[in-house]
């Protein structure tokens, strides 16, 4: 039984072992930077951006609407434009069913649209325990298409249906800077972005609170505001002060960095949320260069 | 026999040789230096005679006193100022290694930092512990603000005319901040009776006595009446603490009425209602501690309530952006001297960065004249033909933070810069 054990033990050392090195020596390729629409209204500061492995949805923010992009056989072709009305969108999101949902940053509520882009109001929660207050500063949205907020009023992250009825609450850890952004891995597992001391915090075993799976990386990045994580759990930030692309591994240790600070094409200027599709390519809200930009991860 | 008895003779001459060469060796090689036998510092002093007259003051450094001038420096040759044995800012600390605990909660910078010669002197001095001068007077030769202050208050706290020393301790603090003996409260205690029906009252029957005596008295010292910080917030000054907290016959008094965000709203409710409008939010404000994370709810020496000064407070979360000022070639002088909100407003805004006009040409126009600085091109018409989507503006070449280059631009030479954009220029 005993030996039984080691080999299964080896077995995942040796099937680990590929993936760090992924991690360690993986090149990123710039693929395609997107400016504008199919009708040629250029991207304004979009601070958003989510893919599914076949589309792409941006939140245009100074312009006030969602774009969604089509994205097959490398081919990015604009699907329809979704203007809001008195809304800001700064984070988007979107269901398995293509059902959109984003963040407005002006009214601080979760705003939704139907898979078609017509306007489904906004969300309501019903039973959420006390207290009652809740402002979102970000979102993700799950494969069962329950939604997890980043609840810096009330410091949890509230997990609802995609009706809003509450599911649960897990407590911020008691000491942290400032949470500005959240991810989701394949097993469901939450982490949490600390900006101001750049530490990644994990939801624990029990899932009834957060842990830290870092130690303050601050020597690496300045003020990091955008976390997701691709189909292997290793973890993307968006360095937003420091204009960059930071690699985590999956044990919450610093990889390096990617891309520089810029206006060309490759290169970022005060990027924001991040997406990772299942091809491994990188989406990024380049928000002050007002564009998204494409790239492809793999390993040198 | 007689040889037995010679055994005995030589046995003993033996052990008289080697006792008596073991009592030589030191006198032959004084130290590691092997200095001249009784030489010590004397030797040094045969030349160093300016060191006659530090030799009659109170106070001598130990070493010094023995004669051990070599356990700082090294009389042939040293890599270091003053034939130091090691370099000036650690010399100290093979001594006195304890003086800074590892992990404390605070520390004087220039302990830390082994400047240790900036208050000691470290041959001799009539002050006790070798003090350059004596009592507050070496504090306030660094501390001048600090100086000024206490000297400008119309209400002066007891204890701070008398003597830094009876709240701070000199080198670290292994678990207060700002160098404290022990934390504030305790410290307060030791002087002030909570007991007395007098305290009771002017506290409005609140258990202040449980909570930090500075969010609301300034220890050093103020004008305005029981020496409460020079800004007091307006509840505090009409005695209307049950606005904010509950009230002081509750079961716990001293718990605000709401969290965050909600409290304040209560008054200011024309500055939440504008702030709450706005396309980006300066997201600390709405957490959980909200308006308190920047402002003072009490009183403060800063205008506008604020914690701290604006470069402190601003730059305790945005630690990367002050510090690039802080390596900037060319300080830009509205973040050098703090004034954060010249260029962006900390609360909300329509703009990115939080900055107070959509145009960045317009913000840096208060202070910059346009075209008096630059005939390039710039504005909204102007696009960067780095980047089709935006326009040529001053942060197209400037990063207003400061960077390691010249008039803070983003690249080491105006030719590396210009290039980016006037391509056919490149060398």
């Amino acid at each position: 039984m005993r030996k039984l054990s080691v080999s299964i033990s080896i077995f995942f050392l040796l099937l680990g072992a590929p993936f760090t090195a992924t991690a360690e020596t993986a090149k990123l390729k710039h693929l395609v930077s997107i400016y504008a629409d199919a009708d040629g209204m250029k991207l304004q500061n979009p601070d958003g951006v989510a893919c599914q492995d076949d589309s792409l949805l941006v939140a245009d923010s100074g312009n006030a609407r969602i774009v969604r992009f089509s994205y097959k056989n490398s081919t990015l072709a604009t699907e329809g434009q979704y203007p809001l009305e008195n809304a800001y969108p700064i984070v988007v999101q979107v269901d398995a069913k293509g059902a959109i949902y984003y963040l407005d940053g002006k009214q601080r509520r979760i705003g939704m649209l139907s898979a078609s882009g017509e306007p489904k109001g906004y969300l309501k929660f019903t039973g959420l325990p006390a207290p009652e207050t809740l402002i979102p500063r970000s979102f993700r949205i799950d494969k069962e298409n329950n939604i997890h907020l980043l609840d810096i009023f009330s410091e949890r992250v509230v997990s609802v249906s995609p009706a809003g009825n509450f599911i649960k609450s897990i407590p911020f850890p008691e000491e942290y800077g400032f949470f500005s952004d959240l991810a989701i891995d394949q097993r469901g597992k939450i982490f949490l972005l600390d900006s101001i001391n750049a530490r990644i915090y994990v939801e624990n075993e029990q899932g009834d609170g957060f842990a830290p799976l870092s130690r303050n990386m601050k020597e690496y990045m300045n003020f990091p505001t955008g976390i997701s994580l691709d189909r292997n759990g290793q973890i993307f930030l968006t360095d937003e002060y420091g204009s960059g692309l930071v690699m985590i591994g999956r044990d919450g240790s610093f990889l390096g960095r990617k891309i520089g600070m810029g206006w060309i094409d490759g290169l970022l200027f005060y990027p924001s949320q991040l997406c990772i599709n299942g091809s491994n390519q990188i989406f990024i809200a380049d928000r002050s260069n007002s564009r998204v930009q494409l790239f492809g991860l793999a390993e040198k | 026999m007689p040889l037995m008895k010679y055994k005995h003779t030589f046995a003993f001459l033996l052990w008289a040789g080697i006792a008596l060469l073991a009592a030589a060796s030191p006198a032959r090689a004084e130290g590691k230096f092997k200095l001249r036998p009784g030489a010590h510092g004397k030797i040094c002093l045969t030349c160093h005679t300016e060191f006659s007259e530090k030799m009659k003051k109170k106070h001598i450094h130990t070493p010094l006193v023995d004669g051990q001038c070599s356990g700082c420096h090294n009389p042939h040759t040293s890599s270091h100022e003053k034939l130091m044995a090691t370099g000036k800012d650690a010399i100290c600390y093979q001594c006195h290694d304890q003086l800074v605990p590892e992990g404390a909660r605070s520390a004087h910078k220039v302990a830390r930092e082994g400047k240790c010669v900036s208050c000691h002197d470290p041959h001799a001095s009539d002050n006790p512990a070798n003090l350059l001068e004596a009592g507050n007077k070496l504090c306030f030769s660094c501390h001048k603000e600090m100086a000024a202050k206490i000297e400008g208050s119309k209400y002066k706290h007891a204890p701070v005319q008398k003597d830094c020393l009876g709240c701070h301790t000199p080198h670290a603090s292994a678990d207060n901040e700002q160098l404290l003996k022990t934390d504030v409260k305790s410290l307060c205690l030791k002087c002030h009776q909570t007991d007395q029906a007098s305290f009771k009252t002017r506290h409005l029957g609140y258990p202040v006595e449980k909570s930090r005596c500075t969010s609301c008295h300034d220890p050093h010292g103020s004008s305005q009446g029981a020496i409460l910080y020079d800004n007091v917030h307006k509840p505090l000054v009409s005695k209307m603490c049950n606005q904010c907290h509950n009230d002081a016959q509750s079961a716990s008094p001293l718990a605000l009425r709401k969290n965050g965000f909600e409290l304040c709203q209560g008054c200011h409710y024309e500055m939440m209602n504008q702030t709450m409008n706005k396309k980006r939010m300066h997201w600390p404000l709405l957490d959980k501690t909200g308006c308190i994370n920047c402002h003072s709810p009490h009183a403060s020496a800063q205008s506008g309530l604020l914690k701290r000064p604006m470069l402190t407070l601003c730059g305790s979360c945005h630690t990367d952006t002050i510090a690039r000022q802080e390596r900037a070639q060319t300080p830009h002088p509205p973040v050098a001297e703090g004034d954060c909100t010249a260029c962006h407003s900390p609360h909300a805004s329509d703009n990115l960065f939080f900055m107070n006009e959509a145009s960045t040409v317009n913000v840096c126009g208060n202070c910059h004249d346009w075209q008096t600085h630059s005939t390039h091109p710039i504005g909204e018409k102007v696009i960067d033909p780095r980047n089709q989507n935006i326009t040529v503006q001053c942060m197209s070449c400037h990063r207003s933070h400061g960077t390691e280059y010249k008039h803070f631009m983003y690249l080491p030479d105006t030719q590396t810069l210009c290039v980016q954009c006037h391509e056919k220029y490149r060398r």
